[in-house]
């Protein structure tokens, strides 16, 4: 099966790009043909629409904003309609496809469309404040410590919301970062997971190594162990020691205290905490087990 | 570039500031506020002042004279100053403060040619202070009388020789950017410079064992010297230079480069077991290392520097087609050595890894579109190995090594709109394929059946994602997966597994907005197995079930533009269960024969634990001049770490999650005649544990703030 998918995925993947370079040479003739005209150049608040737009406009918050978004039918389409039968639902709304047609230099949004919001149907607006300041100040008295960006980004991520509020966390409540310090909300290019831990070393740099004693599974992974938003365990643990370490590993007799004293029992004191003798679990330059 | 980017957003964009709303303003003038702030603040219970308060783990204060307990803060200024020039912020200055001990600030210049960047951070935690409540001599159970002797005698007694110190991290962050924009490249495209340095210090809780032979007397007495923690000090520093380079020639196409050096450095002191153990009264029975233990490294970290180039490619044909690529590569060397390593002649420890992407999306009808991604990935170590004497598969050797990783991520999409409701409706393969080259031990260590560590990982999904505005104010989305596991190289991988997350949101006309969502992640792994003997070899397998499930809701409402209300409450269930077993011998003793270990399936294994997030508050223009605001959060955790006899050998503290924040905010905005308001505001926030009950405790805060705006 897996060869079979492999090939057929390669001649699907050999297509698409077929696809895309047709859909290159065809459309090369009608650029700019579908949705609102696209300014040559950026335009400011004294644009040619916005006197008109402003006329009913004017008592909201549009007016007078130093912006370059000041020409209001070089987003809006749909503006003969609207004038003539002004309503909410005949006038268009700027796709992201249109704030791209102006925002072309950008490296942030250079992969835009294969990141999860394009993908999840969002468009820039969506998070993005176009009229005015570009995100949403908070009012909650309780988030006044954290970034307005984080703030935006959990108005829709309420369970990651919930978890940056457990006890063991990073602290995005209290302002030491942000969701932006390891999500690239406009869309990852997919070089930041060589190896689904470089995120993470950015600034965990203590376990970065390189160790000449690895714990395999930590440098494959973080995730392996760890959940980053929040966690009920110590240590953003996704589940607490010692059931998280007895996923892998076994216990021998003859060195965790179930075939010496006492009885051959098992210990509490050793199941309660493997990195109380394990302390270097991410990975050691002198000891093969881990323990310095 | 990124982190550097990240970073100053962080400490820079726009620190919002309730009540005091952005004004509209005209070219040329400067806008903003300026508040200062004295606040009062008292713990109650706990373990006291001398020790880690919970409440202090990420929020961690100390008042005028040093004071954790009791204390004040004076002049904790905020600002936001901006000047609006050419339709653009010229520039801006921003700080924010929650203490003296978490604060960020930045400042930024903006001309349609430059844009000039700077922000710090600095933020101090206390992390390994709870950490340290929870060592050995804290917890009822945290050492056990009944063992003696032997090789795991030194459970009975533990020795903390650390002073019992207020453990505790802080982080500085300084970071420098400058962009040069298109209207100074010929509108080629933005180049970036930027610097970014990061430093840690403080200290932390570190255990450590002795070896059976480290400490003179009689086996009993020894054992129960060998267990023992140090303070162990916390100074380093991350400097990371970046250049990034973005053209887009005529709109033709984006090309960028980005180039980034990572250089780390820990000034502390290499610990070894003579010098946490000099001065150290041992009694009766003082340490007597062997030749060459007494230079034992504990914990021991190496300086590195992380070399990186990326480059990459975007095409956008219309808008219907985009076509997109990259590669990065990067190096990390080592810098500094153990002595261990230097003795051994290990010079070179190296990581290398490569990455490469290629995506391709096309509407290649009206009502259809295809998206392809293909991702590779590579991690290599290059280190020096193997290393006689020091690091060598035939002697001295434990866990597998893994040489070599290589990832592959395939996925290919087809998504249909059809015309009602805006929806997309879209049809996914994807596929992971890890493959990893592993050395075992050949002697002394784990050889491949004694491991649940495999070569190959391969999981296949077939997923379906939904996105639909069926009515006026709705919005529907689901995306449901399944997978399938043909090989499984970790236990974590999904040998079968399923998603499920929907959410489903309505907004009304008069303000009102109501969201549910309801998740499920569903793994399943039994594909694994020690094998071990008397022959014939018989092979344990391993069992995982995993389900994470969590669902919730969010109301908003809005009566008036004068006051607003929310209500969240969101609910998650971990279970997970595994076999527990033991062996007779370690799984690296005696590798050549492997008739010798038996591993026996004790139990299986159950962790259950379920957490509970309620959040309300609301803020009301209560009059032309005042503003009220309130929020209460709550947050539960309920639930078992282990069952069985496992379960019943923990000590409460590990067994039981039972634990429980109550955080209470209220607000007062009294705004005077002309640009001047004042605020008062209380939080209390308590924090109360079932499972380790001297933790509970308690924190009140009054701040009294002035408020300049201009």
């Amino acid at each position: 099966m897996s060869g079979r998918i492999r090939v057929v995925a390669a001649a699907g993947l050999v297509c698409l790009m077929t696809a895309v370079f047709w859909e290159a040479a065809e459309s090369m003739g009608r650029l700019g043909g579908e949705g609102p005209a696209v300014p040559s150049m950026p335009v400011y608040a004294a644009a040619a629409s916005a006197p008109v737009c402003l006329a009913c406009h004017g008592g909201s918050a549009y007016a007078g904003l130093p912006t370059f978004h000041g020409d209001c039918t070089a987003c809006h389409s749909g503006s003969d309609a609207h004038l003539a039968g002004p309503s909410i639902m005949n006038i268009g709304k700027p796709e992201a496809a249109d704030c791209l047609a102006c925002h072309t230099s950008s490296p942030a949004l250079m992969h835009w469309e294969f990141g999860p919001h394009a993908r999840g149907d969002l468009s820039c607006g969506d998070c993005h404040v176009v009229h005015g300041p570009p995100v949403q100040e908070s009012r909650s008295v309780a988030d006044r410590a954290m970034d307005p960006v984080s703030v935006s980004c959990l108005g829709c991520h309420q369970e990651v919301q919930a978890k940056l509020s457990l006890p063991s966390r990073h602290p995005v409540r209290e302002g030491g970062l942000a969701c932006v310090s390891c999500h690239d909300p406009h869309g990852s290019d997919g070089l930041t997971q060589v190896s689904r831990t470089e995120t993470c070393l950015s600034c965990h740099q203590t376990h970065r190594g390189p160790r000449a004693y690895e714990h395999a599974p930590v440098v494959e992974d973080c995730a392996n162990c760890h959940v980053p938003h929040g966690s009920a365990n110590r240590s953003l643990l996704e589940l607490p020691q010692p059931a998280l370490c007895l996923q892998c590993h076994s216990l021998a007799d003859n060195r965790h205290a179930l075939g010496a004293a006492a009885g051959a029992r098992v210990s509490g004191v050793a199941l309660r905490n493997c990195v109380a003798c394990h302390s270097a679990i991410h990975g050691s330059n002198v000891d093969g087990v881990l323990r310095y | 570039m990124k982190r550097a980017i990240c970073f100053l957003a962080i400490a820079g964009l726009a620190f919002g500031l309730p009540g005091v709303t952005q004004a509209q303003v005209a070219d040329g003038t400067t806008t903003g506020w300026v508040t200062s702030t004295a606040t009062f603040f008292d713990y109650s219970k706990g373990f006291g002042a001398d020790l880690t308060q919970v409440l202090e783990k990420y929020d961690y204060r100390q008042g005028l004279g040093g004071d954790r307990r009791t204390g004040f803060l004076l002049d904790i200024t905020d600002l936001r100053l901006s000047r609006w020039a050419g339709g653009r912020q010229q520039w801006l200055v921003e700080r924010q403060s929650s203490s003296y001990d978490n604060h960020r600030g930045s400042a930024r210049f903006d001309t349609d040619g430059i844009r000039l960047s700077a922000g710090y951070g600095f933020l101090r935690t206390a992390a390994s202070g709870v950490n340290f409540l929870y060592s050995p001599n804290r917890v009822q159970g945290g050492t056990d009388p009944g063992y003696s002797g032997g090789t795991v005698g030194f459970f009975r007694t533990f020795s903390d020789d650390t002073g019992e110190t207020v453990y505790r991290v802080a982080r500085t962050r300084l970071g420098v950017d400058a962009t040069l924009k298109p209207a100074l490249l010929k509108d080629l495209g933005t180049l970036t410079v930027g610097y970014q340095r990061t430093s840690r210090s403080g200290n932390r809780f570190s255990p450590y064992v002795l070896g059976g032979g480290d400490v003179q007397g009689d086996a009993d007495a020894r054992a129960q010297l060998r267990w023992r923690a140090y303070d162990r000090e916390v100074d380093e520093a991350a400097d990371r230079g970046s250049v990034r380079l973005n053209l887009s020639p005529r709109g033709i196409l984006n090309l960028d480069y980005q180039l980034s050096v990572d250089r780390f450095e820990t000034k502390t002191l290499e610990y070894t077991l003579s010098n946490v153990t000099s001065g150290i009264g041992f009694g009766a029975n003082p340490p007597s290392f062997s030749a060459g233990r007494e230079t034992l490294p504990l914990n021991f970290i190496p300086s590195s520097t992380l070399l990186t180039h990326r480059v990459g490619a975007t095409k956008r044909v219309g808008r219907t087609a985009v076509i997109s690529g990259g590669y990065a590569k990067s190096v990390l060397d080592q810098d500094g050595f153990s002595n261990r390593e230097d003795a051994a002649g290990f010079d070179k420890g190296r990581i290398n890894t490569d990455a490469l992407f290629l995506a391709a999306s096309a509407r290649i009808v009206p009502r259809f579109g295809i998206e392809g991604r293909y991702g590779y990935s590579s991690r290599s170590n290059d280190s020096q190995f193997p290393v006689a004497g020091f690091y060598d598969p035939n002697s001295n050797f434990t866990a597998p090594r893994l040489d070599e990783m290589k990832r592959t991520n395939l996925r290919l999409e087809g998504t249909f709109y059809p015309n009602m409701a805006r929806t997309s409706v879209a049809l996914g393969l994807a596929r992971e394929s890890t493959d990893r080259d592993l050395t075992y031990g050949i002697g002394r260590g784990v050889p491949a059946q004694r491991s649940l560590y495999g070569e190959e990982s391969q999981v296949s999904s077939y997923y379906l994602r939904l996105a639909m505005r069926p009515l006026k104010g709705v919005n529907l989305r689901l995306r449901a997966a399944r997978y399938s596991g043909d090989k499984v190289g970790v236990i974590t991988d999904a040998e079968s597994g399923t998603d499920v997350n929907l959410s489903l949101g309505y907004t009304a006309p008069s303000g009102v907005v109501l969201n549910g969502f309801f998740g499920i992640r569903d793994r399943s792994n039994d594909g694994m197995a020690f094998t071990g003997g008397p022959e014939p070899a018989t092979a344990k397998a391993q069992k995982r079930d995993a389900a994470f499930k969590s669902a919730g809701f969010l109301t908003s409402y809005a009566p008036s533009e004068r006051a607003a209300l929310t209500l969240n409450y969101t609910w998650a269930q971990t279970d997970v269960g595994t076999n527990f077993f033991t062996t007779n011998i370690r799984r690296f003793d005696q590798a050549t024969n492997v008739t010798a270990i038996v591993f026996s399936l004790r139990e299986a294994q159950q962790t259950t634990f379920a957490t509970h997030t309620l959040s309300l508050g609301g803020d009301v223009q209560a009059a032309d001049n005042v503003t009220l605001g309130a929020s209460y959060l709550l947050t539960a955790v309920r639930g078992d770490a282990a069952s069985g006899t496992v379960g019943a050998a923990l000590p409460s503290p590990d067994q039981l999650l039972d634990n429980t924040l109550h955080g209470l905010a209220l607000s007062a905005d009294y705004r005077l005649q002309g640009s001047w308001l004042v605020r008062g505001s209380y939080y209390f926030d308590y924090y109360k544990d079932a499972a380790f009950s001297q933790l509970t405790g308690g924190r009140n805060t009054l701040g009294l703030s002035v408020v300049r705006s201009f």
